[in-house]
């Protein structure tokens, strides 16, 4: 719900936005739509694990983005490049991981894991280098809201993806109510995203009028 | 599910919430770090205008002091000699009346009174106790003694300075004005247009002369004249406005406030 909630918030004030924060708009709104064709997997092949496949190939792209997105936040050119860099690192390793590591059998969490760990890094430094910036309020820009939901929630789901292969196949029980809890977590993300993006929008139309 | 796998689901519960919990602790460390240090460069900031102000203060005041000694020197000791010499000239006049002894008491006495009017208007005391406009009408009488430059000056009858030591320093900008209007412009008139608007006083300050060098490749760079005013004008909490010059001429808008804000100024 509360991705859904984002995704029409973002619609909402898709026409009025900057095209720096329509780009973080569409990424976010990319993590809601890609569970539309994996809960389409399910229904139509219920046999577990069917979608994983799926979330394999699509988080490689998702995660990429993410962190390839940061070299264009990051002010600081060893920062930006770096991000640039881990992001093609992480594509490499990923599709060598579900090709020869992993497989498509399960979720690639050895590359994931890392590449949470990553995110949560890179969210955290550019959240850093917001806040250091005294000529402008962190807070009153949407990127700063971005890395925020971005740094919690890629913390959060470490401990949550490090274990979700073995208790997939250990106790399928459990592992469900391994996803409640990162559907607990996508919420929070979700929320966090559209306190930014109203708070953004009604500083900046302040500020202007 | 049994005990142990309860226990593993309340301990990836327990993690994953102290993961996201100090996560939104160092977001809000990050943030009070940022205010701590925007406090602390305002603070900075308030104490850096805070000396300057007070420096800019004891300049005016020692200046003041130095233009009140002149100005007693100049009453007591040359206007002294100016009247001993007006006695002796006017005793000689009496014994032997002569032409070129009336001429020499004309000169003495006008010189007598030069002297008189500069010390009232170097003397903040005199200023403080009579006001701007006996002060204008002085500076007044004194400049068109040389026939070349005429003074104008309006004042608004409702103008009020609630801290009589603003109204000296608007005098002192006017002094200065003038000084560089006679300097600089070969200009034949001034202007000095003083009203009242709520709780500030606006100046308007022209003159028909040269105006400023409108060289692009030349900076303006102040003068020491200019400096003092802009240090008054800082010191008063006002505003220069310079202005668009429809004609030829040197043209200046100032915003006075009618008294002294106490908690910047001390």
């Amino acid at each position: 719900m509360s991705g859904l909630l984002a995704c029409l918030v973002i619609c909402l004030l898709w026409k009025t936005s900057a095209s720096a924060d329509r780009r973080l708009m569409w990424m976010i709104a990319s993590l809601y739509l890609m569970e539309i064709p994996a809960a389409g997997i399910v229904y139509f092949n219920p046999h577990r694990p069917s979608n994983i496949w799926y979330y394999n190939l699509v988080l490689t792209g998702v995660y990429a983005a993410y962190i390839s997105r940061y070299s264009v936040l990051f002010i600081e050119k060893k920062l930006a490049q770096t991000s640039r860099v881990l992001a093609l690192l992480f594509i490499v390793a990923h599709i060598m991981n579900m090709q020869f590591g992993q497989q498509m059998k399960m979720l690639c969490t050895n590359t994931l894991v890392p590449a949470n760990i990553v995110l949560a890094i890179l969210a955290f430094l550019h959240l850093r280098e917001q806040v250091q910036r005294l000529t402008e309020h962190p807070l009153y820009q949407f990127s700063t809201w971005f890395s925020i939901s971005t740094f919690v929630y890629f913390t959060g789901t470490v401990p949550i993806i490090a274990v979700l292969n073995y208790w997939s196949a250990e106790n399928i029980e459990l592992a469900d109510k391994l996803y409640i809890i990162n559907d607990v977590l996508n919420v929070f993300y979700f929320l966090l995203i559209i306190a930014g993006l109203i708070w953004t929008k009604i500083k900046q139309t302040y500020s202007t009028s | 599910m049994d005990k142990n796998q309860t226990d593993i689901l309340y301990f990836l519960i327990i993690t994953t919430s102290l993961l996201v919990f100090f996560s939104v602790l160092v977001i809000n460390l990050l943030l009070v770090s940022r205010n701590r240090k925007l406090r602390h460069i305002n603070e900075m900031h308030r104490l850096q205008v805070l000396q300057e102000k007070e420096l800019a203060n004891v300049r005016l005041e020692v200046t003041e002091t130095t233009l009140r000694e002149v100005a007693a020197d100049l009453h007591d000791d040359t206007g002294q000699l100016l009247t001993v010499a007006i006695m002796q000239l006017n005793r000689l006049s009496k014994n032997a009346p002569d032409e070129t002894v009336e001429q020499a008491l004309h000169a003495v006495r006008s010189g007598l009174d030069s002297v008189r009017n500069i010390s009232r208007i170097l003397n903040s005391d005199y200023l403080r106790s009579f006001g701007l406009k006996t002060a204008l009408q002085r500076l007044k009488e004194r400049l068109e003694k040389g026939g070349k430059l005429h003074l104008r000056y309006d004042l608004d009858d409702d103008l009020v300075w609630s801290d009589p030591s603003l109204e000296l320093h608007a005098f002192r900008i006017i002094q200065e004005l003038v000084s560089n209007t006679i300097k600089h412009a070969e200009a034949t008139e001034i202007n000095i247009q003083l009203n009242m608007m709520e709780d500030k006083i606006s100046m308007y300050y022209t003159d028909n002369g040269k105006g400023l060098p409108d060289d692009p490749g030349r900076p303006a760079a102040p003068g020491a004249g200019l400096l003092n005013i802009e240090q008054r004008v800082k010191y008063m909490g006002g505003q220069i406005i310079p202005l668009q010059e429809a004609h030829r001429g040197f043209h200046l808008k100032f915003l006075f406030p009618t008294g002294l804000n106490k908690k910047e100024s001390t």
